[in-house]
């Protein structure tokens, strides 16, 4: 059994000290990692990637996280990504870290992902440079998710992004901006390289729940949403079984 | 002639969205009468607060109605066997 605590859209700021620490610090006592998907930040600067960084010290166990975008709105993600790494967070975009559980392997792959929509109602690579430039970034995204998590040989995976994979989790969020919530892109990379379970945040008058297509779990754990400082899954650890998957790659860890 | 409301709870919005002492982009925004209503959740008292002065800023003559919840500290006592 592997124990994962996730939150997401923390959006701390300086006036975030000493109100996030003690809370997450108890993830220690119920969850083998903490994983927070994006938005770490108000707006993307680096003294409240500090102040994170300071909340997080009280949390003993391994912390991973990706970006959101208002981890980018100052346009300096790299700065926010690099003090929160400097402090011991895993930071992941288009890569993915192993954790070590009581001898089972936990991979997690991870990248921020993007817009364009869902299965029928979604963006395309075509038209104004604009256009094809927004749809591109989507593409690569999933692109570096699916081979990040193709990549890992572990006993469970999970893909964590801030934007969402699927059109489930977003509840009541209107139809409308939808595009601007996430992508199938996501989860058709998720779906191709096998995984036991998506976590994902920006969507904060979404819902907990959902699947991809082909039957991964996923949770948006955008804090609004979940109405905690973290949720916890427990992931049952199953007998390896040969991986399926559009790349092709004998393996293990993939349960499709 | 007056300007559609639709023009105002937009301003609201982006009002929200890029003063500093807010940021949020989830901030739901309806205008009923001469009452300017939001609801939400913000991560600290300080942005409810915040919300609630920028709101003001915009539409000094309305009642500014407050459905807003700090994000929670406690943590879970339950989790979800996958």
């Amino acid at each position: 059994m592997i124990r994962i605590a996730a939150v997401g859209d923390v959006h701390v700021g300086a006036d975030s000290r000493g109100r996030l620490g003690p809370s997450l610090a108890e993830a220690a006592a119920c969850a083998d990692v903490l994983l927070i998907a994006g938005d770490l930040t108000r707006v993307g600067v680096l003294e409240e990637a500090q102040v994170l960084a300071e909340e997080l010290q009280a949390v003993d166990v391994p912390v991973v996280a990706v970006l959101g975008n208002h981890d980018h709105h100052a346009g300096r993600p790299d700065e926010v990504a690099g003090a929160l790494s400097a402090s011991g967070v895993r930071m992941l975009e288009g890569d993915a870290t192993v954790i070590d559980v009581r001898g089972s392997s936990l991979g997690i792959a991870g990248v921020i992902g993007f817009g364009g929509g869902f299965v029928g109602r979604s963006a395309s690579e075509f038209g104004e440079p604009e256009m094809k430039a927004f749809v591109r970034r989507t593409i690569e995204s999933a692109h570096r998710l699916e081979a990040a998590l193709v990549g890992l040989d572990t006993d469970a995976r999970v893909a964590l992004m801030h934007y969402s994979p699927v059109a489930d989790t977003l509840g009541r969020e209107p139809l409308e901006i939808h595009p601007f919530l996430g992508s199938y892109l996501l989860a058709e990379a998720v779906d191709r390289a096998g995984a036991d379970l998506v976590v994902h945040g920006h969507a904060h008058r979404g819902s907990e729940r959902g699947m991809t297509p082909g039957g991964v779990k996923v949770r948006n754990v955008a804090q609004p949403v979940i109405g905690a400082p973290f949720r916890v899954y427990e992931l049952e650890i199953r007998p390896r079984q040969p991986r399926v998957g559009a790349a092709g790659v004998d393996g293990a860890g993939a349960r499709l | 002639m007056t300007e559609p409301i639709e023009y105002l709870v937009a301003r609201l919005h982006e009002a929200l969205t890029h003063d500093p002492r807010v940021s949020d982009q989830s901030l739901e925004v309806c205008i009923a009468g001469d009452r300017v209503v939001l609801r939400g959740e913000l991560a600290t008292p300080e942005r409810c607060d915040a919300a609630v002065a920028v709101a003001r800023e915009l539409c000094p003559d309305a009642e500014i109605v407050a459905d807003l919840r700090v994000s929670p500290d406690r943590a879970p006592l339950d989790a979800e066997r996958l």
